[in-house]
């Protein structure tokens, strides 16, 4: 069940992996103003990235390096293992595997059983 | 220990005569050394802090204030300096300030308390000096025209600055 626990579990997760990305710093200011240099991620905790990390938006930095379908996402080198470049080949495959006909790319995927 | 648990709705959790919130991560909270009990004094986690001091002064328990950063007990000098940094750091904090004044719980009476049993008000001398400068410390505005000082509000300002006239007072009664 995604509840609100659910939810709140999974902010919690996503914000300990952000805080443990600060150990790379070799210092650290924890919450009560102290300077840290030997610090974990739990000192981490309180200060105002801890707060800020809680915003559960991607970043451009984020999303840049994922595959993405679309016009807007354009082919990057380290896109071509999931990517079919050809077209023609997408479609085929759509039809084949999800019986999708028509597929509008800028507004993703129309159902033609329904019509 | 079970007792000095306040009967909250919160994720108390109690290991090794040590008792821990559940804040993202166990942070203790509350130890007992010997027959000493030492609350952390951690502004992670201000709100379970405050809640366990206004339950053991309900319960009339003596206590000690402790700094987060140390576990393990250190050499004397450097114990009581990081500990008497850490009282003073912390009144600093608004959240610290307002949550003691609300529960009523006497902070300078407390911190006595510690200088006396530890004999250690020529350590407090020291550190109490370098925080009352920080407290004070103030910038000129150009665009303002005005003062901007470290610790924003004055109520703060004013009681750091009488802290240790009311410690002298209170050792000497």
């Amino acid at each position: 069940m995604r509840d609100r626990s659910w939810r709140r579990y999974k902010e919690e997760v996503k914000v300990i992996h952000r805080l443990k990305s600060m150990s790379r710093r070799w210092r650290i200011k924890d919450a009560n103003g102290v300077w840290i240099l030997s610090h974990v991620w739990v000192d981490a905790i309180g200060t105002s990235q801890h707060y800020m990390y809680k915003t559960y938006t991607t970043k451009f930095c984020d999303s840049r390096y994922k595959s993405k379908w679309g016009k807007s996402g354009h082919a990057k080198y380290f896109d071509g293992m999931n990517r079919v470049r050809d077209k023609i080949i997408w479609k085929k495959r759509l039809y084949d595997e999800y019986g999708i006909k028509h597929f509008n790319i800028s507004y993703g995927f129309i159902n033609t059983e329904d019509e | 220990m079970d007792l000095l648990i306040p009967k909250t709705n919160d994720d108390w959790v109690v290991s090794k005569n040590t008792i821990y919130i559940r804040y993202v991560a166990k942070i203790p909270v509350l130890t007992k050394r010997g027959d000493d009990i030492w609350v952390f004094l951690d502004a992670k986690v201000i709100k379970y802090v405050i809640k366990i001091v206004s339950h053991l002064e309900s319960m009339n328990i003596k206590f000690l204030f402790r700094s987060s950063q140390m576990w393990f007990d250190k050499e004397e000098d450097e114990m009581h300096r990081l500990n008497i940094d850490i009282y003073l750091r912390s009144i600093t904090n608004p959240r610290f300030f307002d949550g003691f004044i609300k529960t009523g719980f006497d902070f300078s009476d407390n911190l006595s308390d510690y200088l006396v049993k530890y004999n250690c008000f020529d350590i407090f001398s020291e550190v109490y000096k370098k925080a009352n400068d920080k407290a004070m410390k103030k910038y000129h505005d150009y665009w303002t025209n005005s003062h901007i000082y470290y610790v924003e509000r004055e109520d703060i300002r004013n009681y750091i600055s009488s802290l240790e006239r009311d410690i002298k007072i209170g050792l000497l009664f």
